[in-house]
């Protein structure tokens, strides 16, 4: 899948290359998600610390002994810089915050992190949240470092992971299952509730059926792609988007409207029926 | 070949396929009933994507075989990583090695925190301003409290308790100092730099402090056994820390994205080392060194200790045929 130039697409997508000599394409994750699943991992780092310190306290005070005050220390010491790192060489990759938003970490390459990766990441991390309020115990980092680091680059990486050669993606859970491997085209039934989510209004069902028609000009391969992307996407949309899109090819198609919706829908299932 | 055909053809493999991922990837590891046909389904889903793609069958079907493909890429790709075996190659060899192999920048560091110090320690002597300064009323006073006229001559705990939560303290406060020493260098050493130099001039003020105002035999007897491995440490961490930075500065032949990649894992042994050096020096610090002791017995094991760690680093790990790379 060539374009002419890369630089101006708007996706997020990062291709590369397997070992086994195919492009897989990953979804990198951007600042907003990164910082959700970092607020849920902070939360749940707060609450293991409170929860501990109120175990130890009460066992303190039981046995009458000062020890306690050094476990928490120590859990302290590991929570602030280790956290992450069980959690990241795990099968799914990622930390209970992460998992929440459906992303995780990997290497550049593609595959899962090594523990040297999790660790120089992680102990970067101290640079990445810098500045830092309250440099001890209830640790408030503005991440702004990192932040920067993050838009400023392509793949959306903090300092840390540019030091250790990872990236955090969108995991691929979303995806449809098995049982949909035949995707509604735009001759099959109106959306299911599950889709409702996205289609407001409630859009009404296309045309049936297509008449497919070749198209009367060149197209390139991404050009194919967004012509049967259309139709798979119909039933995400209500009407008057179909045609605020279909009108995009006015020059091309020559109509306006329905009449090139149509259209576009025609060429779409006769890229699909060619092929 | 139709769309509609091809999905057809390969569908039975791509479920089986995903039913195996599923099983593998849950957390238990359920059992696969044939583990053996894994390779050759995830390389006919790697060579289905290709076509997919080539022959633009659209986005919902390549999307799919691409997730099947990265989530069999993970699990067959997954580093495996043989513990026991790894310390004893990475303390015998890899630690001593990657710290002689950037002995320069050792030597920077040692000059950045040593050249503090001993400035501190020689200026207590004409002029006690500096070190005044330096440390402020109430860590003058502190330093008074621990090290005074008046405070008691040996042992300053006397418990177990006490020393296991020095103990953590130690762990606590000192390896993070290494850990960030480490991290700052990534902002153009600059951060490497100020910890360096900082720690250099303040262990320096305080030892000078202890020198000029206190009683100087129980601070040495006290520090001796444990000085060698946590000030090296920290001059350890700190080449870490001058590596990242310099692979921005001076990236050579890579890029600055690859030079700062290849940094993190040279740079990685030194500050693993450096901090299970500093976590050493935590344990003598908070278990041994308040123990009530001739002091000619601390300063021998404290020298003993300088002896060990020098040959350490300068001879461990040398020759020999190499079991395994180097700085994974």
């Amino acid at each position: 899948m060539e374009l002419t130039n890369r630089e101006e697409r708007l996706d997020t997508q990062q291709r590369i290359e397997l070992a086994e000599g195919v492009n897989i394409s990953l979804r990198v994750a951007g600042l907003p998600v990164r910082f959700l699943a970092y607020v849920i991992d902070y939360l749940i780092c707060g609450g293991i610390i409170l929860g501990a310190a109120f175990v130890l306290s009460i066992i303190g005070i039981a046995t009458g002994s000062f020890g306690m005050v050094g476990i928490m220390l120590l859990l302290w010491f590991i929570v602030r810089w280790f956290y992450n790192v069980p959690f990241e060489l795990g099968k799914r990759g990622a930390t209970p915050g992460k998992r929440a938003m459906k992303i995780r970490v990997m290497q550049t390459t593609g595959t899962p992190v090594t523990v040297g990766q999790s660790l120089v990441r992680n102990l970067l991390r101290f640079v990445d949240e810098m500045p830092t309020f309250l440099a001890t115990f209830p640790l408030v980092p503005t991440y702004l470092f990192g932040s920067v680091a993050i838009v400023c680059g392509k793949r959306f990486q903090r300092l840390g992971d540019l030091a250790a050669g990872t990236i955090v993606i969108y995991d691929d859970e979303r995806l449809p299952a098995a049982s949909t491997l035949h995707v509604p085209t735009a001759s099959s039934s109106p959306p299911s509730p599950a889709q409702g989510a996205y289609a407001q209004p409630q859009p009404q069902p296309p045309p049936i059926p297509p008449q497919p028609i070749p198209p009367r000009f060149p197209l390139h391969r991404e050009e194919q792609v967004a012509f049967t992307g259309f139709r798979e996407r119909l039933p995400l949309w209500s009407e008057a988007r179909r045609m605020e899109i279909a009108d995009h090819l006015t020059p091309l198609t020559g109509k306006t409207g329905p009449a090139a919706v149509d259209e576009v829908i025609n060429i779409g299932a006769w890229l699909d029926e060619t092929r | 070949m139709k769309r509609t055909s091809f999905e057809e053809r390969g569908a039975r493999d791509w479920v089986e396929f995903e039913n195996m991922l599923q099983k593998l990837e849950s957390q238990k590891g359920q059992p696969v009933a044939d583990p053996e046909r894994l390779p050759g389904l995830f390389r006919q889903a790697c060579s289905d994507l290709s076509l997919a793609e080539h022959r633009v069958y659209g986005k919902s079907l390549t999307e799919r075989l691409n997730s099947l493909v990265i989530r069999g890429y993970n699990l067959i790709y997954k580093p495996s990583r043989p513990l026991a075996e790894g310390m004893l190659t990475f303390f015998g060899r890899t630690f001593p090695r990657s710290v002689r192999a950037h002995a320069r920048l050792f030597w920077l560091n040692m000059l950045l925190f040593w050249g503090g110090f001993l400035a501190m320690v020689v200026s207590v002597q004409s002029d006690p301003i500096w070190v005044q300064s330096v440390l402020g009323q109430e860590e003058m006073l502190a330093l008074d409290v621990t090290w005074g006229e008046r405070a008691p001559t040996d042992a300053v705990r006397d418990e177990f308790q006490s020393d296991f939560i020095m103990f953590c303290m130690y762990v606590y406060n000192n390896i993070s100092i290494d850990f960030m020493t480490f991290a700052g260098g990534i902002l153009f050493c600059l951060g490497t730099i100020f910890f360096s130099v900082f720690n250099g001039i303040h262990l320096g003020a305080a030892t000078g402090y202890v020198h000029h105002a206190c009683r100087p035999d129980t601070f040495y007897s006290f520090v001796a056994g444990h000085s060698s491995f946590e000030l090296m440490a920290l001059v350890i961490s700190g080449t870490g820390g001058m590596l990242l930075g310099l692979s921005i500065l001076k990236p050579g032949r890579h890029t600055r994205r690859q030079a700062l990649v290849e940094a993190g894992r040279t740079s990685l042994p030194l500050i693993l080392g450096a901090s299970c050096m500093t976590f050493v020096a935590a344990c003598i610090e908070g278990f041994w060194s308040a123990q009530p002791l001739d002091p000619i017995i601390k300063y021998s094991v404290g020298i003993f200790f300088w002896i060990l760690l020098i040959a350490y680093l300068v001879f461990a790990g040398r020759g020999g045929i190499p079991r395994s790379h180097d700085g994974h």
